[in-house]
């Protein structure tokens, strides 16, 4: 028999099941320490393709001098984090304690460029990294809601058992989970994941022969089957379009994306990332277009979202919620600044900020870069061993 | 069964092996047949995949020769449509936020309905405007103009990729109009964050090459475009000053349209049109040991510069099918 | 920081971030074992004309200050990495050109295959959801399709390697490996033995070749 690495784990019994905690004590079933995390964990991204104005991040270093900040449409929620309104109000009340800015110098003011190297860590993708680090019981580790790559269009290779996902569509999302409704000429789960599993072998002539064109095609597979070994995950439609007043199944739009990110959260997914565009408010000075921006598109789906899965699970769950962009807008005329702050809320996280800028969108030469970044949301995850290494941001964290 | 007299025996033993080994067997020459039949309707749903995302039609799968079909598939709405989505998601990052922004795909489907040259869609006398101009986000037309270069003249192009160098070098436009023509693609270098990036600042050791030194030095080529001025929401477009300006490793050129025929009149321009036609008929580029067909399809561009050429080259070649 | 330009090919440099990350765990990807490289690609091909170390590269391409322009093309053997996923587009005409029937639940699917925005184009991508989905369609369309009275019996060794291969060869436009009918009969005829139903037993392995990477891709 031809040994690989699917049919290794597979023979050790370490996908199958729902294993109620995720933390695998010493060396893990590979002959390798396993890092994990104490409680199902969750990070989600919230990208903002094109940039992240920092009035969402520490809007006080522009009172009264820029991006139409005054007092009265700005809100501290403690530790040093003062953040436009448009983002407060939509953080509940039980969260505002939970909130922390971290600061990222990492100078670059190209989009290409920032939106590919705020995923990669140490040459490898941080995504993955970290979604195959939080390990826990989710077939797919790592996704991305409403498209099918990472900003830029990059899809990294898979890193241990987390290949990134796309997930476009609700029903068929939970029809993977759940199974569809039965019916004579309907696909049941167990035979379904039989069936993938023969034209998963039935595949390797073609797969060999184009391994780069076909990546996808092989890692879909192999995710695709872990979820059908999975016990059903009972889920419904009209239950998240309820929840975040939507219409249909696509995963089309900011609201559709919170609601897929919920989904995926509640599967048991580590990383998801959902991503907004045109944030790229060249000539913004007031800082309306982002503010309007925010409040039509962001500030409900994500209240919802943070009031659904990071408050009301916070007993069951680590949902850790960031928001960032390619960098901040810088001034006068709201363009490229090559640094910015991520706004982060979570379980472990506590008020306080190493990501306030001064007036002119600077941060501190000694603020840490990309990595920190990864780094600090490696210790909010609470891994063991973390892949990335120390935090730099230790304040930021309860 | 009549006997066979003794001393013919061996030979017809010996002419019996013999036609053994010479003929294959009926099993066998079946088998060919029914790979060969196998083989060009793979090739006909390839080549109907690729252009227009459909299976072939039942009179393709059983053509003997599938590949000639590609001259109708190029005159095809659905492959017009869908190269047109196809430039237009190889010339920019992502979609534009107003269908003018989008003024590839418009101008491309114009250039592909009109069976006009490829050079039309970078050179030719056109405007890509709102089919309503007091609504920006209305549906897009391409119009007829004298003053037109391509796309690269029309507004919304002009303010997407306005830039905001601090003295309104147009380095963003000067930087996409040789991505678009000759597929040139730089990778920015990161900086510190208060780093200084005026003119001066670009003199610095790290942004020297691409900036000033190059064949391509971006503020050299952005020189010709002249300048951006005003704010973000009513900008305005001033014309190069100061003569003509050695770029290009040794061309003298004065304006954007100057710029753009020395661009379109080299061979990178050849090289990068079917470098399309490959992404867009394997999904990638072309592989090393895909140079010979790279090379009839350069040479067939170079014929008459329709990009339909570029593509039939490619996509009639034998390397295209299994 | 040194310089970090580079003249590369179109779209390249910005997919740096998605290529060639080298793989933590030790392991291959499945159709790439451990010592080898079956598609030849990047590998010194010995006196194999059509692999890279032997084959005909072309000519330069020279332009602006003498640079070759096909200068640092990915190495790569003819043939090399050629399939590409199928577009939702061609599922329709795919599963009616096979099976004859398609059904009224892929109207309502391409979302599940990723959305395309106006005006775009994205080169197709598989991913669990749209390899479930597949399957889903396919069983649906297979077991509309499947009303013949040799579906209603149990499939056997014989039946089923019958029409297994008969698929196979229908559905990828080639004839199958005695392998990979063997994969479709042993899931018909033994991995779905408790499955009551022998139409759904058919459907299961119908669905499956028309999951396999010979359909889903082209």
């Amino acid at each position: 028999m031809r040994l690989t690495r699917r049919g290794f784990i597979k023979a050790l019994g370490a996908g199958a099941g729902a294993l109620a905690g995720t933390r695998l004590a010493g060396p893990g079933l590979l002959g390798r320490a396993l890092a994990a995390t104490p409680e199902p964990t969750s990070v989600v991204v919230i990208w903002l393709n094109g940039g992240i104005n920092a009035i969402f991040t520490g809007a006080d270093a522009f009172t009264n001098t820029a991006f139409g900040v005054t007092s009265s449409n700005i809100t501290a929620l403690g530790g040093g984090v003062v953040v436009d309104n448009t983002l407060a109000n939509a953080i509940p009340q039980g969260l505002r304690s939970r909130v922390a800015s971290v600061g990222i110098r990492h100078g670059i003011a190209d989009h290409g460029q920032a939106q590919s190297r705020m995923f990669v860590s140490n040459g490898q993708s941080a995504p993955l990294v970290l979604a195959n680090a939080i390990g826990g019981n989710g077939a797919i580790k790592a996704a991305v809601v409403g498209g099918n790559s990472l900003p830029n269009g990059a899809r990294p290779q898979p890193v241990g058992s987390a290949s990134l996902q796309g997930i476009t569509d609700m029903k068929a999302t939970i029809d993977a989970v759940a199974g569809a409704t039965p019916a004579p000429n309907t696909v049941d789960r167990e035979g379904a994941l039989h069936g993938l599993r023969a034209a998963d072998a039935m595949s390797d002539s073609a797969l060999s022969k184009s391994p780069k064109s076909l990546a996808s095609v092989d890692q879909g597979y192999e995710a695709a089957i872990a979820t059908l070994q999975k016990p059903v995950q009972p889920f419904n439609v009209q239950e998240f379009n309820n929840a975040y007043g939507l219409n249909g199944t696509a995963v089309r739009g900011f609201a559709a994306k919170m609601a897929a990110a919920e989904l995926m959260v509640r599967t048991g997914t580590g990383f998801v990332i959902a991503e907004d565009g045109g944030w790229d408010t060249h000539g913004d000075r007031n800082g309306n277009t982002v503010r309007n921006a925010f409040s039509q598109r962001i500030a409900n789906p994500l209240r919802t979202f943070l009031t659904r899965v990071v408050e009301g699970e916070l007993n069951e769950r680590n949902v850790i919620v960031a928001i960032l962009g390619d960098f901040h807008r810088s001034l006068p005329g709201s363009d490229h600044q090559a640094n910015l702050a991520a706004l982060v809320i979570g379980k472990r996280i506590k008020n306080g900020t190493t990501g306030k800028t001064d007036a002119r969108v600077s941060l501190p030469p000694n603020t840490p870069s990309i990595d920190g970044f990864w780094q600090f949301l490696g210790a909010a995850a609470r891994l063991d061993n973390s892949p990335f290494g120390a935090n730099p941001h230790p304040s930021l964290l309860a | 069964m009549r006997s066979v007299p003794k001393s013919l025996l061996p030979i017809a033993g010996i002419v019996a092996v013999t036609i053994a080994v010479l003929s294959p067997s009926r099993a066998t020459a079946d088998a060919n047949d029914e790979d060969a039949a196998d083989r060009v309707a793979r090739c006909a749903n390839r080549l109907s995949i690729a252009m227009v995302g459909e299976t072939a039609s039942p009179d393709l799968l059983a053509s003997r020769a599938p590949q000639t079909a590609t001259d109708a598939f190029l005159r095809d709405p659905r492959f017009i449509e869908r190269f047109s989505r196809f430039i237009n998601s190889q010339f920019n990052m992502t979609p534009g936020m107003t269908p003018a922004e989008d003024a590839t795909y418009y101008l491309a489907k114009y250039v592909l309905e009109n069976d006009k040259p490829w050079t039309e869609m970078f050179l030719g006398p056109y405007d890509i405007v709102p089919s309503n101009p007091q609504q920006p986000a209305s549906e897009a037309v391409v119009r007829p103009d004298p003053n037109g270069l391509g796309y690269f003249r029309s507004r919304a192009w002009m303010v997407r990729y306005a830039g905001n160098e601090p003295e309104g070098m147009r380095i963003v436009a000067a930087y996409r109009i040789m991505w678009n023509t000759i597929g040139l693609t730089l990778t920015a270098t990161t900086n510190a964050p208060d780093a200084d990036v005026s003119a001066a600042g670009r003199q610095a050791t790290q942004c020297r090459g691409c900036h000033l030194e190059s064949w391509f030095a971006l503020d050299k080529v952005a020189e010709v475009l002249g300048k951006r001025r005003g704010p973000d929401d009513d900008i305005q477009f001033d014309p190069p000053t100061g003569g003509p300006k050695q770029i290009l490793g040794g061309i003298s050129v004065s304006n954007d349209k100057e710029l753009v025929e020395a661009l379109v009149s080299n061979e990178a321009f050849d090289v990068n049109a079917c470098r399309l036609a490959y992404k867009y008929l394997y999904g990638r580029t072309e592989y090393s040991c895909e140079g010979p067909a790279f090379d009839r399809c350069v040479a067939a561009f170079k014929k008459d510069k329709r990009i339909q050429s570029a593509i039939a080259a490619v996509a009639k070649d034998p390397t295209f099918c299994e | 920081m040194s310089r970090t330009f580079a003249i590369t090919l179109a779209g390249l440099a910005l997919a740096l971030a998605a290529c060639d990350e080298p793989l933590e765990d030790g392991f291959r990807r499945r159709n790439r074992p451990l010592g080898s490289d079956p598609s030849g690609e990047g590998q010194p091909g010995g006196d194999d004309p059509t692999q890279p170390g032997s084959c005909d590269e072309g000519s330069p391409h020279v332009g602006f200050a003498g640079t070759d322009f096909t200068a640092g093309r990915p190495l790569g053997g003819l043939g090399a990495d050629r399939r590409r996923i199928k577009p939702f587009s061609a599922m329709e005409s795919e599963l009616r050109r096979v099976l004859g029937v398609v059904p009224s639940s892929l109207a309502t699917s391409a979302s599940a295959f990723g959305d395309i925005p106006a005006r775009w184009y994205a080169e197709p991508v598989a991913g669990a959801v749209s390899l479930y989905t597949t399957y889903s369609l396919a069983f649906t369309a297979c077991y509309d399709a499947m009303s013949d009275s040799v579906y209603a019996q149990p499939p056997t060794p014989a039946t089923a390697t019958e029409e297994c291969r008969k698929l196979q060869h229908k559905a990828w436009l080639r004839a199958p490996t005695a392998e990979e009918t063997k994969e479709c009969v042993d899931l018909a005829v033994t991995t779905l033995a408790s499955e009551p139903s022998p139409r759904r037993r058919w459907a299961h392995a119908c669905a499956s070749v028309l999951s396999a990477a010979g359909f889903v891709s082209y």
